[in-house]
């Protein structure tokens, strides 16, 4: 498979630290892919993110996107519309005075023409179904509507991968939905690669590839069936096991025979209902 | 304490062209020492509500009574003093609202604006800095050089230096790790029995909601929609997702095999165990 991002032997420190916060990571990004980043609070998840388009460099080690490296001054805006953030806080996100303004800003900066500009931001809120809004003001959208635009704003600039760093985690569970679904489409049909730094665990299993961060290191990688079935790292990287997993363990012990654990509801009505 | 509710509405800028209707009639009783979980879509009031609670909100009719202190739409000015020391708001992020130079400057700041002593002050800052699982050297440390989920533990202490009644907390656990979560619940909630303490869980956890408390109040649109014990309120599936709710996972995972078996199983409460007991009895019934 084609490499999008390659993370190569990073080390990361923040000023003033003794430890590490990142200790030689190393991680391939696959054209394409949705990657779940799983881990404990302080586990360096989102350092890990913010190292992926330059806003933080790596000490030892190099982030690689595409043919473009972040540690290059002349590649940098290159890689940073090539890789857009959304970040936890809808409102710390919101530069403009309507949606229309917010996505323009970023185009802004980029010199895009005026013509052209117009038609990236009518494209670019359809795609996250916002173009109902595009004179709105931002206290007057929800937060999930909020991350909506930002993801517009990322996608005017025409990326290949957008990185969600807890960005659902402030919504309530239908902006959760909402934003999920928009990245959902996105990643399948247009096939923008997606990175997303969580704590939903239910949200990892749909994953194509789940990464766990553990103190500052790589502690796993895998497809969810793999990463989900290992009860002690997930424990020990602070994580939960997901609802149908822990029923598939109660059930057991109430001597039910089941021949595994499952992962979701509808795989484990199923294997009850052939028990029965 | 108990908290009495009654006919309250609130209305944002009231008098100008942007008045906004937050909460209308809104009627709730909260006896003392219950652990009420308040939970709703966003902008649905539970916010605006739970402001109201320690006065930092007041009443654009209707009146609240939190113990003695009667709040009401139109009343006088009172000293809301003794009230916002009795009843305590864990905000959303508190961490943020952290400012002092050490972690034991900064608990002791509520308890000295209220007057307490300097060495009284100290001495409650160890005393809840145990109480929120961290040790007595972080005091000495600036709270910025700390962890999120310790830097949240340092605020919550702040907030429990005030000796309060009624604990009002505002999604406590946003942002936090599976593990993390856990162990922030877990201590709100030894607090709550050991404390005797009223205690208002704003939530948008259904798992939460059914494991700690003993009534839910659902607000939809600034009303209060429904209030009753958790196993009614889970009774109410298609209004709960009229509210942009849902019943929590246990609930959800039973309706679907009530679906696929024709069973008609329910539950007396809503954790894991109960639902594996009550799906491992029905599977063995259908065995013999």
């Amino acid at each position: 498979m084609e490499n999008i991002i390659s993370v190569k032997d990073v080390t990361f420190f923040y000023p003033g630290e003794e430890t590490a916060t990142l200790k030689n990571v190393s991680l391939d990004v696959y054209k394409g892919e949705w990657l779940s980043i799983v881990g404990h609070n302080g586990s360096g998840k989102s350092t890990l993110a913010k190292l992926l388009n330059g806003l933080l460099l790596p000490h030892e080690g190099t982030v690689n996107v595409s043919d473009y490296v972040t540690s290059r001054e002349d590649d940098i805006w290159e890689i940073r519309r090539q890789v857009g953030m959304v970040f936890q806080n809808p409102d710390n996100q919101f530069v403009g005075t309507s949606v229309k303004d917010d996505i323009a800003f970023g185009l802004e900066n980029f010199g895009v023409p005026r013509d052209e500009m117009i038609k990236r931001i009518n494209e670019s809120v359809q795609r996250v179904g916002m173009e109902a809004f595009l004179d709105q003001e931002p206290h007057q959208l929800s937060g999930g509507q909020k991350q909506r635009v930002a993801i517009a704003g990322i996608l005017a600039q025409k990326p290949s991968v957008i990185v969600l760093d807890e960005a659902t985690s402030m919504l309530d569970p239908i902006g959760r939905i909402e934003v999920m679904e928009t990245v959902r489409e996105l990643n399948q049909n247009e096939g923008i690669t997606v990175i997303s730094i969580t704590h939903d665990l239910e949200e990892a299993l749909s994953a194509d590839r789940v990464v766990v961060m553990k103190m500052g290191e790589k502690a796993a990688e895998g497809v969810p069936d793999a990463i989900f079935q290992q009860r002690d790292l997930l424990k020990s990287a602070g994580l939960d096991l997901p609802f149908s997993l822990k029923l598939s363990e109660a059930l057991r012990r109430q001597g039910v025979e089941l021949d595994r654990g499952y992962l979701t509801q509808e795989e484990l009505v199923d294997a009850l209902w052939k028990l029965a | 304490m108990e908290i009495s509710i009654k006919q309250l509405e609130h209305r944002y800028m009231q008098g100008t062209p942007f008045e906004r209707r937050a909460l209308h009639d809104v009627n709730l009783d909260i006896p003392h020492e219950t652990f009420l979980a308040l939970i709703g879509h966003t902008g649905s009031g539970k916010s605006t509500l739970i402001q109201h609670l320690n006065g930092l909100l007041k009443p654009s009719a209707g009146s609240i009574r939190m113990g003695e202190t009667i709040l009401e739409a139109g009343g006088k000015k009172q000293d809301l003093k003794p009230l916002r020391k009795k009843a305590g708001i864990v905000f959303q992020y508190p961490e943020h609202q952290l400012f002092e130079e050490t972690v034991e400057k900064d608990i002791m700041f509520g308890p000295r604006n209220f007057g307490m002593s300097e060495e009284e002050a100290k001495k409650t800052a160890s005393r809840v800095i145990e109480m929120v699982g961290l040790p007595q050297t972080v005091l000495s440390k600036s709270p910025f050089d700390l962890s999120g989920g310790q830097m949240r533990r340092v605020a919550i202490a702040g907030v429990l230096a005030m000796k309060p009644e009624v604990l009002i907390l505002d999604e406590p656990t946003a942002g936090l790790d599976p593990a993390g979560r856990v162990e922030i619940m877990e201590l709100f909630y030894d607090l709550h029995q050991k404390n005797k303490l009223t205690t208002v869980l704003v939530t948008h956890s259904m798992e939460d909601a059914s494991k700690y408390a003993d009534e839910i109040a659902v607000m939809h649109k600034g009303e209060l929609y429904l209030h009753g014990k958790p196993r009614e309120i889970f009774n109410e599936r298609k209004a709960l997702q009229e509210a942009g709710l849902d019943v929590p996972e246990t609930v959800q995972f039973l309706l679907k095999w009530n679906e696929k078996s024709g069973q008609h199983l329910s539950l007396s409460n809503f954790t894991i165990e109960e639902l594996a007991k009550s799906l491992g009895q029905a599977l063995k019934k259908r065995g013999s």
